[in-house]
C-alpha cells in the first residue's frame, strides 16, 4: 500500500536499507511499508491549512477542522500533523478524522487540548485563521493486522483522538473487521471528547461501547451510569463477550499510567504481545527523525511510531535500559 | 589512480575551482577555523595544523539555520533560504570526512532532510591525510583515519614538495578531469610510501579507546549503575560534546516574529538550532513529564546513542569518528575515550569512593 | 560566514569564545581552545550566548509617560525631559543602580555621571555587598596571598579546599579545574553543605549544618594554632557543625599534609561564605597555615555576574571611587576632579541599594536612575519592589527587556545587550576580558555610557567620548595601577587586574564568635528549610530568559520546587517531581517535591527563585546590617504527598 502526499510533486516511494520499521521485524503485516518523500519541497515547509470549524470538546481541548492547500492527503488511522501557528512554533498531533472521512469532505481533524505554548496560541486561532501543516508522518495502526479479527478499543481522556479515527475508519469498511469492542474512560463526564460521537457509538449494532469515568457528576449517576476506572470495564466484557486471545487485537490510547493498566489487563487474558497495539508519546520537534528529540533508544517515536506493539515497546525498553512507557 | 599535485600548483589550482572555498585558517591567537574564501597564502598545510576547533561539518549543518521565513499579512506567506552555492572544503581532516560521510546517510534515510542534503550535494571534499596526530586524536579505534580508503571526494597526501592525490569519488574525479594541467601521473613507488606512511601514523597515537570493548560491555549491560552515575557526576550538561560532535544531529526548532510595519504585519521566520540530549529540557514534554529527569538517566543515553550495538547496525558505524574535539570541551574529563575507558575497566579515574 | 573574538557575558568565569555571523545575523559561536580562561570549554550558557541577539522580544525606542499615559518618543525629546526632570530635585535625592552586567566603561561612567554631573554617592549595584566581605578578606590578607587567583593556579595546588561552592555547573571553569586536579592526582577537601557531585571525588568531605561554616573554620584554625580561642569545648563544635572532632582534625591533618594549597569559595552562596564572619575565619585559617608553612598557590573568589569585580572596581559602590579608592580619599577625589573638570566631589559616604529602597519608602530618596535588570533578581519580593518604584517621583530605566522595572519607570531608554555592546569586564580572576560588538544594534538602542552622556549634555554639562576606548583611557589616567591592563591580551598576566587596597576598613579581625541560632525540628516539622541558589546561576542576568534553549532549561524551574534527598522524600512518603504540601508554622503552600541527592537528611532546600512565591510560609527576609546583603530565614517544615 503506498500513501502519500501527491500534491506535493511526484511521488517516489523509496525503499532504504536503512528503513528498519516495524511491520517487517515482528511479522505483524506482509504489507511493504513506504514513507512519503517529500520531493521538491521542502522538508521543513509547512502546507497553509485554513481553519474552517473550530469545536469545543471540553474546556481545554478543541477540535479544528483544517482545509489543506493543495486538497486533501491520504493517510492511515494512527499517524499524525506537525500543526505551526507561526511565530510561536510547532506540535504534533494525531489525526483524528479518519481517511474515509477525509476522502469525501477533503478536510482534516486535529484534536488539541491546551497545555503549552503552541498549543494555546492553536485555541486562540479562529474559523478563516491560517496554520501550517505537514502530515501525514508516523506509521499508523497496522489496519491490516486487525482485519478479520476481533477488535478491542480502549481509550483514556485525550487519547481517543487517533481511536476515533481508527474506529470511523473500521466502521467505514465494517465488512472486513471482526466484532468491535470500544472501552472509554475519563476522569469525569465533562472531560469526555467528542460526546455526540458518543452516543452514536452507544447506539450503533455493530458495535459494543462501553464507557466510566472517574467522577461521575449529576446526570451520570442519574442515568445510573458506571463509576471507575476504565481497568473495571474487563470484568464486564468477560461476561458479556469474552476475549478470544489469538484472534484479538487491542488498540490503546491514553495516559501512561492507564496504558500500563489495559495492558496488564490484557496480559491477564492471554492477549499476545503482538496484539496489543498503543502509542508512545513524547518531546517531538522534526516529526521527521531528524531532531532526536522523541527517540526512544534507536526508534524514533516520530517515524518508527507513534504506534508500537506491546512486544516491541518491552524489547525497546531493554534494548535502550530506560522505561518507554 | 593516483595523480601527483607540486605544491607550487596548489594556489592555482585552489584558485580554480569553482565556487566557494573553505580551507583551515589560523587566527590571531592560535585558534583553527575554516574560513570562507580565505587569502590562499593563509590556508594552513598539513604540519601547521591538527584540526579545527569546530568540525567543518557546520558549515553544512551550522548551528543556527533559518528554515524559511514567514510574512502574517491574511494567508501567511512563507519564503524558503536560497539554494546553496556550491562549496569546497580544503583541508577537512579524514575524521571530518567520515563524519560527513554519516550525516549524508543519515539526513537522507527515511526523510530526505532538505537544508542538508541540497547542501551536501553540492559541496565537494578534498581532505588531507594526517600524519601529525594532536594529543586528543584517536581515531583508529573509530574507523575515522588517519589516512583514509573510502569517503573523500579527494585526499591529498603530503609528501613535502608535493601531494599524492587519491581519488575517491566520482566528484572528485570530476574535479581533476576539468583541471588536468595541475596534476602529474604519480611514480608507483610513492603509492608504497604512502602505506608505509600510513603504517607510521598509527604508531603516532596517544591515546586509544577501545570502542569494540565500550559496544560490548554496553549493549550487554555489564556497566553498573554505581559507575553511570559516578561519572554522570562530574558532567555539567554543557552540552559541548554535542555540540563539537561532528556526529550529532539533533537540534531544536524555534519561530521568532516581530511587528515590521505599523499596519500589523508581522514578519518572522523559523530556525533550527543545535540541541543536546543532555539538557533536561531537551526530552521535556510540554505537559511537564520528563522522561528522563534525571543526569544520569540523560547521561547514559548519549552513550548508549553513541555506543549501542543497536545503533551500530542501524548506522553502519559507532556513534564516533575520534576527532577527539569532545575532550578539549568536556569539564568533568568524561570524554569519549575518557567513558569507553572507564566501561572497559569498570573503574573511574580521581574517583574516591568512601 | 565571518568570525569575531568577543568575551561570554553570563557568569563571572568570562570566557573566550568567537561568534560566528552570516547573512542571518549571529548564528552561533565557537569556544576558543588558546585562551586561558576557559581553554576551548564553554558551558551551556556560553554556548547559547547568542541566543538573545536573535530574540525580538526588545524595547527598541525610547518610552516615555506622557500625561499619564505610555508612548514611544523621539530621542532627543526623552533626553531633554530627562534633563529637566533631573534638574527638580537636589542631588542628595537622586540615587542610581547600575548593573553588574555593565562594561566597565559602563560602570565607569555611572560612577562619574552620579558624582560629577549630579553630585550623588548614592551609587551602587546589586549583589555588590555580596563582594564587601571578600574586599575586607582581601585587606586582612595584605601581601602574599594571590587573591583572586587564575583558574590556572587551582591546577598548581596539591590540595583544593572548596568551600561552600554548590554544584559543578554553577562556575564551571573553575568545576573544570577542580575535576582535572582530581583527574591528575590531586586532593580535594571540600566544606559543603551540599552532598554535591564534587563529594564523590573528595579526599575529605565535611558537611556543617548550615550556617556553622563560621564556626568549623575557627574550630580549623584552633586545631592548628592553640593561640586562637574558640569559645567552645570539643563537643560542643560537634553538636552545633554537626562535624565530629575526628573528621575536623583530619581536616587540619590534610591542610598541613599540604605542600602548595589553594582555596575556593562561593561569594553567592546563601548558607556559606555570604557571612563577613565567615569570610573572617577563612582569613584567619589561611593566616594560619601560612605561619605554619603552607605555601598558597591562591585563593579564589566566585562571582556569580560577569562585571561584579569590574562594577566595584570602577567605583560603582557608596563608598569606593574608581580603583577602589575610598571617597574620603582626597588625593584621588582631587584627582578624578582635576580630570571631570569639576570643583568638589560629595565626601560623605551614601546608600546602597538596601537603602536606597528604605529611603524611598521614608520619601528621602526622589528621583531613581536603574541601569539593567539586576534588581529584578536580587530583591525577590517582586510585591515590594512595585510598592517601593510606584513611589518615586522620576524613574529612568536604562533596559532591553518589558519586565516591572520598564513598567513602573516614567522613562525607559533601550540598552544595547551583548553583542551589542562593546567594551571590558573584569572577570573573578580579576582578567581584563575584551567585549566586541558582533551584531548591528536593534532599534535606537545604546549603551548605559551613551545614554548618561546624552543626559549629561542635555542638563547642560557637556560629557563626550567618541568611543568605549577614550573612556578606558580617562580611567587609566585616573587609577595609575590600571595603567599597564591590556585588554587584547589573552594568554598572559599583563591583563590582570591587581590592586593594593590601603584606605579601605579597618583590618580588625572580630574575636566573637556564637553559635548559629536555628529553629528546632520536632515529629511535627522534621525537616529544616532553608532558602539557597540553586543549579546556574540563571536569574544573574535576565538575558538567559531570552535565549530559546536557556529558556526552556529555565522553564523547567518555574513552579516552587523543594529539594529533599530521595532517603527523606520515600520515609516522607514523597514522589520525585510529584505535587506536595509544605506545612511549616506559618501556614501552607502546595509545592513540587523533588529528590536532590546533595541535599543532606533533616534539610529541605527552597531555591532562592522561588522564595517570593512562598514568603508567606517560610517568612520574611532581612538585610543584613552591617553587608547589605539578603538575609533568609530558616524555619521548620513538613511536607505530604497530595494528589
Amino acid at each position: 500500500m503506498e500513501q502519500g502526499l501527491g500534491e506535493f510533486g511526484e511521488r517516489r516511494a523509496i525503499v532504504l536499507a536503512y528503513v528498519n520499521c516495524m511491520w517487517g521485524e515482528c511479522g505483524m503485516a506482509s504489507q511493504e511499508f513506504f514513507q512519503p518523500l517529500w520531493n521538491g519541497r521542502n522538508l521543513y515547509e509547512p502546507v497553509l491549512a485554513r481553519i474552517v470549524e473550530v469545536a469545543d470538546e471540553t474546556p481545554d481541548v478543541k477540535t479544528f477542522t483544517l482545509e489543506l492547500d493543495g486538497g486533501a492527503i491520504d493517510y492511515l488511522p494512527g499517524q499524525f500533523a506537525e500543526v505551526s501557528v507561526f511565530g510561536v512554533g510547532e506540535a504534533p498531533f494525531g489525526i483524528s478524522s479518519s481517511p474515509t472521512w477525509t476522502k469525501r469532505t477533503g478536510y482534516i481533524q486535529v484534536t488539541v487540548r491546551a497545555i503549552g505554548r503552541v498549543t494555546n496560541a492553536l485555541h486562540r486561532l479562529k474559523v478563516g485563521d491560517y496554520v501550517g501543516v505537514r502530515a501525514p508522518l508516523g506509521n499508523g495502526f497496522p489496519v491490516e493486522h486487525a482485519e478479520g479479527k476481533r477488535v478491542i478499543i480502549v481509550g483514556g481522556g485525550i487519547g481517543l483522538p487517533p481511536l476515533r479515527s481508527l474506529l470511523n475508519y473500521m466502521l467505514d469498511n465494517r465488512e472486513r473487521f471482526g466484532k468491535i469492542t470500544v472501552l472509554y474512560g475519563a476522569r469525569t463526564p465533562a472531560d469526555r471528547v467528542y460526546k455526540g460521537e458518543l452516543e452514536e457509538w452507544e447506539r450503533r449494532e455493530d458495535l459494543e461501547y462501553l464507557d466510566t469515568v472517574d467522577i461521575a457528576d449529576e446526570e451520570w449517576q442519574r442515568l445510573g451510569k458506571r463509576v471507575g476506572v476504565v481497568t473495571t470495564l474487563f470484568p464486564i466484557l468477560d461476561e458479556q463477550s469474552p476475549i478470544d486471545p489469538p484472534n484479538t487485537v487491542a488498540f490503546v490510547c491514553g495516559p501512561p499510567i492507564m496504558i500500563h493498566f489495559v495492558i496488564i489487563e490484557l496480559e491477564k487474558r492471554n492477549v499476545p504481545d503482538e496484539n496489543i497495539i498503543s502509542t508512545l508519546e513524547r518531546h517531538m520537534k522534526c516529526g521527521v527523525g531528524k531532531c532526536g528529540h522523541c527517540a526512544i533508544g534507536h526508534k524514533y517515536v516520530c517515524t518508527d511510531g507513534p504506534v508500537f506493539s506491546w512486544a516491541e515497546m518491552k524489547e525497546l525498553e531493554w534494548m535502550c535500559a530506560e522505561p518507554a512507557v | 589512480m593516483a595523480l601527483l599535485l607540486r605544491k607550487e600548483r596548489l594556489d592555482d589550482f585552489l584558485q580554480s575551482l569553482d565556487g566557494q572555498l573553505a580551507a583551515p585558517v589560523r587566527l590571531e591567537h592560535g585558534e583553527v577555523h575554516f574560513a570562507i574564501n580565505p587569502p590562499v597564502e593563509q590556508i594552513l598545510q598539513d604540519s601547521d595544523y591538527v584540526n579545527s576547533t569546530i568540525s567543518p561539518v557546520a558549515l553544512l549543518f551550522p548551528q543556527t539555520e533559518v528554515l524559511f521565513k514567514f510574512k502574517l499579512n491574511g494567508k501567511p506567506q512563507i519564503e524558503l533560504p536560497k539554494e546553496p552555492k556550491p562549496l569546497i572544503i580544503f583541508g577537512i581532516r579524514s575524521c571530518d570526512v567520515a563524519a560527513m560521510r554519516y550525516l549524508e546517510m543519515f539526513f537522507s534515510r527515511k526523510f530526505i532532510d532538505t537544508p542538508f542534503v541540497e547542501r551536501a550535494e553540492k559541496t565537494t571534499l578534498i581532505s588531507v591525510a594526517c600524519q601529525r596526530p594532536g594529543r586528543n586524536c584517536f581515531c583508529p579505534c573509530c574507523a575515522g583515519g588517519p589516512f583514509l580508503e573510502e569517503g573523500h571526494d579527494l585526499q591529498l597526501v603530503d609528501f613535502g614538495d608535493a601531494f599524492l592525490v587519491e581519488v575517491g569519488s566520482e566528484k572528485g574525479m570530476r574535479l581533476i578531469y576539468a583541471r588536468g594541467q595541475f596534476f602529474e601521473p604519480a611514480p608507483y613507488e610513492l603509492n608504497e610510501q604512502r602505506n608505509k606512511l600510513a603504517e607510521e601514523t598509527l604508531q603516532k597515537f596517544e591515546i586509544a579507546s577501545h570502542m569494540g570493548t565500550g559496544v560490548r560491555k554496553l549493549t550487554s549491560r555489564a556497566v553498573s549503575d554505581e559507575l553511570w552515575r559516578m561519572m554522570a557526576a562530574r558532567c555539567i550538561e554543557c552540552g559541548g560534546c554535542a555540540f563539537v560532535c561532528p556526529l550529532c544531529t539533533c537540534f531544536d526548532v524555534v519561530d521568532h516574529s516581530l511587528p515590521c510595519s505599523s499596519n500589523g504585519v508581522i514578519c518572522g521566520w523559523r530556525e533550527r538550532c543545535w540541541d543536546c540530549c543532555q539538557f533536561a529540557g531537551y526530552s521535556m514534554e510540554a505537559a511537564g513529564v520528563n522522561p528522563r529527569p534525571d543526569k544520569v538517566s540523560r547521561f547514559k543515553r548519549r552513550f548508549y546513542h553513541k555506543l549501542s550495538y543497536f545503533y551500530m547496525e542501524m548506522d553502519g558505524r559507532v556513534g564516533c569518528v575520534g576527532c577527539g574535539r569532545c575532550i578539549q570541551v568536556c569539564f568533568g574529563v568524561v570524554d569519549m575515550p575518557a567513558v569507553v575507558n572507564t566501561l572497559r575497566e569498570e573503574k573511574l579515574l580521581g574517583a574516591r569512593l568512601r | 560566514m565571518v568570525s569575531m573574538r568577543t568575551t561570554c557575558g553570563f557568569c563571572g568565569c568570562g570566557c573566550g569564545l568567537y561568534t560566528v555571523s552570516d547573512d542571518n545575523g549571529v548564528i552561533g559561536v565557537i569556544p576558543s581552545d588558546a585562551d586561558p580562561v576557559n581553554e576551548g570549554r564553554l558551558c551551556i550558557r556560553g554556548w547559547h550566548v547568542y541566543q538573545p541577539l536573535r530574540n525580538m522580544d526588545r524595547i527598541f525606542r525610547p518610552v516615555a509617560v506622557l500625561n499619564g499615559s505610555k508612548r514611544d518618543v523621539d530621542y532627543t525629546d526623552a533626553l531633554s525631559r530627562v534633563a529637566e526632570g533631573l534638574k527638580k530635585f537636589p542631588p542628595n535625592q537622586i540615587g542610581i543602580i547600575g548593573s553588574a552586567t555593565s562594561t566597565n566603561e559602563d560602570a565607569y561612567l555611572i560612577a562619574k555621571f552620579g558624582r560629577a554631573v549630579i553630585g550623588t554617592n548614592h551609587i551602587d549595584f546589586p549583589g555588590r555587598s555580596r563582594l564587601m566581605p571578600t574586599l575586607m578578606m582581601l585587606r586582612l590578607l595584605g601581601e602574599g596571598v594571590s587573591m583572586p587567583c587564575t583558574f590556572a593556579d587551582l591546577m598548581d595546588a596539591d590540595l583544593l579546599l572548596c568551600i561552600g561552592i554548590g554544584d559543578p555547573n554553577r562556575y564551571p571553569q573553575a568545576s573544570a579545574r577542580i575535576f582535572k586536579a582530581v583527574v591528575e592526582g590531586g586532593h580535594l577537601l571540600l566544606i559543603d553543605t551540599w552532598h554535591s557531585d564534587f563529594a564523590p571525588y573528595a579526599s575529605l568531605h565535611i558537611s556543617p549544618k548550615p550556617f556553622s561554616g563560621a564556626l568549623l573554620l575557627r574550630a580549623l584554625a584552633g586545631i592548628l594554632d592553640s593561640t586562637i580561642k574558640v569559645p567552645f569545648a570539643d563537643e560542643q563544635i560537634s553538636s552545633i557543625t554537626g562535624v565530629s572532632s575526628e573528621q575536623l582534625r583530619a581536616a587540619a591533618d590534610l591542610l598541613l599534609s599540604s605542600k602548595r594549597l589553594a582555596a575556593v569559595y562561593d561569594t553567592a552562596s546563601l548558607m556559606h561564605m555570604c557571612s563577613p564572619q565567615c569570610v573572617y575565619e577563612l582569613a584567619r585559617l589561611i593566616k594560619v597555615l601560612r605561619e605554619r608553612g603552607v605555601e598558597w598557590c591562591g585563593i579564589l573568589p566566585m562571582v556569580e555576574r560577569c562585571n561584579s569585580n569590574g562594577a566595584l572596581r570602577m567605583g560603582v559602590a557608596p563608598m569606593l571611587l574608581p580603583g577602589l579608592k575610598s571617597v574620603t580619599d582626597n588625593e584621588t577625589a582631587q584627582k578624578a576632579c582635576s580630570l571631570w573638570g569639576i570643583d568638589s566631589l560629595p565626601q560623605d559616604v551614601g546608600m546602597g541599594v538596601a537603602q536606597m529602597l528604605s529611603a524611598i519608602e521614608n520619601g528621602e530618596l526622589k528621583a531613581l536612575i536603574i541601569v539593567g535588570d539586576d534588581l529584578l533578581t536580587d530583591v525577590p519580593d517582586e510585591q515590594r519592589l512595585k510598592k517601593v518604584l510606584s513611589k518615586v517621583e522620576l524613574l529612568i530605566a536604562i533596559s532591553a527587556y518589558r519586565s516591572l522595572l520598564t513598567e513602573a519607570a516614567h522613562f525607559v531608554f533601550p540598552r544595547a545587550i551583548w553583542g551589542e555592546a562593546m567594551g571590558t569586564f573584569v572577570n573573578m580572576e580579576g582578567r581584563m576580558r575584551c567585549l566586541e560588538k558582533v551584531a548591528e544594534r536593534l532599534g535606537e538602542a545604546r549603551q548605559e555610557w551613551q545614554v548618561l552622556c546624552d543626559i549629561a549634555t542635555a542638563m547642560g554639562i557637556k560629557l563626550s567620548y567618541s568611543c568605549s576606548d577614550e573612556v578606558l583611557d580617562e580611567l587609566k589616567r585616573l587609577v595609575p595601577e590600571y595603567a599597564s591592563i591590556e585588554p587584547d591580551k589573552i594568554s598572559n598576566s599583563a591583563c590582570l587586574i591587581r590592586e593594593r587596597l590601603s584606605h579601605l576598613f579597618d583590618g580588625v579581625m572580630h574575636e566573637e564568635i556564637a553559635a548559629p541560632e536555628l529553629p528546632l525540628v520536632s515529629d511535627e516539622f522534621p525537616l529544616l528549610l532553608l532558602v539557597e541558589r540553586y543549579y546556574l546561576p540563571w536569574h544573574a542576568d535576565t538575558l538567559a530568559l531570552h535565549s530559546s534553549t536557556l529558556w526552556r532549561e529555565f522553564r523547567l524551574r518555574f513552579t516552587p520546587h523543594v529539594f529533599v534527598n530521595s532517603v527523606q522524600g520515600h520515609s516522607l512518603g514523597l514522589r520525585d517531581g510529584m505535587p506536595a504540601l509544605l506545612k511549616t508554622p506559618q501556614g501552607s503552600a502546595r509545592v513540587t517535591s523533588v529528590f536532590n541527592e546533595a541535599v543532606p537528611t533533616g534539610i529541605a532546600i527552597l531555591p532562592e527563585m522561588f522564595f517570593a512565591q512562598l514568603r508567606g510560609v517560610v517568612g520574611q527576609e532581612k538585610f543584613d546590617e552591617l553587608t547589605g546583603t539578603i538575609v533568609y530565614p530558616a524555619t521548620v517544615a513538613a511536607m505530604e504527598r497530595t494528589r
